[in-house]
């Protein structure tokens, strides 16, 4: 589950330099959905970035930088767990998606509500198709904000803040922990580990399909 | 007299001769002495595969934690390891990951040319399972996996497999008859990746990913390939 750290400055720079990049701007929000999907397809993550606004862009670098600093901490606590406890068997890591990928899931949007919203913002209620390797095709309904900003309609995104103390917090707690002999072997720890890590994200069995 | 000593060294000579035919005609099925011989794992690696990211209208690589899990020294890592964040606006995106892990177990076979019997001997040494929110861990441990199968190439992230078979699930200590899979390697009729040991959930259906936030892992040690072998058939074996 490791993010490679080069791969993900990589990702932050290119993020950065797409905010540059501008794109005719989207005269309606439906000019915009469009926009965004087309560019989602084609793997053109520039413009995509470029329909979003700066905040959101901010965003986007900030989620980077987060999960690069989170696995830097696990990265540190699984070398405690190989000094105190013994060199651990190689795992193969899962290999992390980048942003193309992800944007490439989205395979097309349809506006099915809209009403005003705060400051001159648009509540949009849109039914989207998300792609799966296998190619299978699902559909969900998102809420979407979208607003005016730079003389067009761009859309608002980001992610949520983390609880605190968040993940890496919890992770730097823990190493010290292990460094310091609080567990009787690795697997309590991890265990202990787990138990603090699910506290971040609140109540996690209130799923909703 | 003389004729029961004629009878007597006529019965003798019978026996004898009848003797030697035997004696001539089982030299080539003589039971042979066989040798048992326990080989230590020539490569161990656990493979995570699975999904992990976002879904929907998502510009991050998500914020699912990492998983806290990894295999000890010796050890094979088995099961899965989920989490489910729903996006909800303005962050109508949901943050995913369905880990699974497979441990893959090589052994060297090369000093054998043929074998009488095989078998896999291991421990399950720790389990944890997750769910309603909350991460325990079992004593005696609970065997998780479910099946054994054997490597389609190297040892990788995803351990593809082929062969399977299903895995008893009562241990902690195990002991399965693996021989037609060691026979195969030693023959070439398959080439030889090692034991992929993986379950209880299949891969990941991308197009359907599991959305809760449970999991299961079994961790194994201690693992042995036990062979049974002719020496005279096994020159570069131990005699």
């Amino acid at each position: 589950m490791h993010l490679p750290r080069c791969s993900t400055t990589v990702l932050v720079l290119w993020v950065a330099s797409a905010i540059a990049h501008a794109t005719a701007p989207a005269k309606t929000p439906a000019d915009l959905i469009r926009s965004l999907i087309a560019a989602a397809q084609q793997g053109d993550t520039d413009t995509f970035l470029s329909g979003l606004t700066a905040s959101s862009r901010k965003a986007v670098t900030d989620s980077f930088a987060r999960q690069a600093s989170v696995q830097q901490a696990q990265q540190a606590f699984e070398q405690a767990l190989d000094a105190r406890f013994g060199k651990a068997a190689p795992i193969l890591p899962l290999p992390t998606e980048d942003l193309k990928v992800t944007l490439s899931r989205l395979a097309g949007a349809e506006i099915l509500q809209s009403k005003p919203g705060p400051a001159g913002s648009m509540l949009l209620r849109v039914k989207t198709s998300i792609k799966g390797p296998s190619g299978t095709i699902t559909t969900r309904e998102d809420s979407l904000i979208v607003r005016q900003e730079g003389g067009g309609w761009k859309l608002v995104l980001g992610s949520p803040a983390e609880k605190q103390p968040g993940a890496k917090s919890i992770l730097e707690t823990f190493t010290k922990k292990v460094q310091n002999g609080e567990f009787k072997d690795r697997v309590s720890a991890m265990v202990a580990l787990d138990s603090a890590l699910l506290g971040t994200v609140g109540k996690k069995k209130e799923v909703s399909k | 007299m003389n004729r029961l000593f004629s009878w007597k060294r006529c019965v003798a000579c019978v026996l004898a001769l009848l003797s030697m035919l035997v004696w001539q005609g089982c030299q080539g099925c003589n039971p042979p002495v066989l040798k048992t011989l326990d080989l230590s794992p020539s490569g161990m690696a656990t493979g995570t595969s699975g999904i992990k990211g976002s879904i929907g209208w998502c510009l991050s690589p998500g914020n699912p934690p990492p998983t806290p899990f990894s295999p000890g020294a010796g050890q094979i890592m088995v099961g899965f390891d989920d989490f489910f964040r729903a996006g909800a606006p303005p962050f109508p995106c949901s943050d995913i990951r369905d880990a699974i892990f497979r441990g893959g177990v090589s052994f060297d076979l090369s000093q054998f040319s043929s074998i009488v019997s095989a078998d896999l001997l291991y421990d399950a040494q720790n389990s944890i399972s997750r769910s309603n929110g909350e991460t325990t861990g079992q004593s005696p441990p609970q065997s998780f996996a479910t099946t054994l199968g054997v490597g389609t190439q190297a040892f990788s992230f995803a351990m593809p497999d082929d062969n399977e078979a299903s895995l008893p699930t009562s241990g902690p200590s195990f002991d399965v008859g693996v021989s037609s899979q060691v026979r195969d390697w030693i023959s070439g009729a398959h080439p030889n990746f090692g034991f992929v040991i993986w379950g209880p959930r299949p891969p990941v259906d991308p197009g359907n990913p599991p959305e809760d936030n449970d999991a299961q892992i079994t961790w194994y040690g201690n693992f042995k390939l036990r062979i049974v072998y002719n020496p005279a058939q096994n020159p570069n074996a131990p005699q």
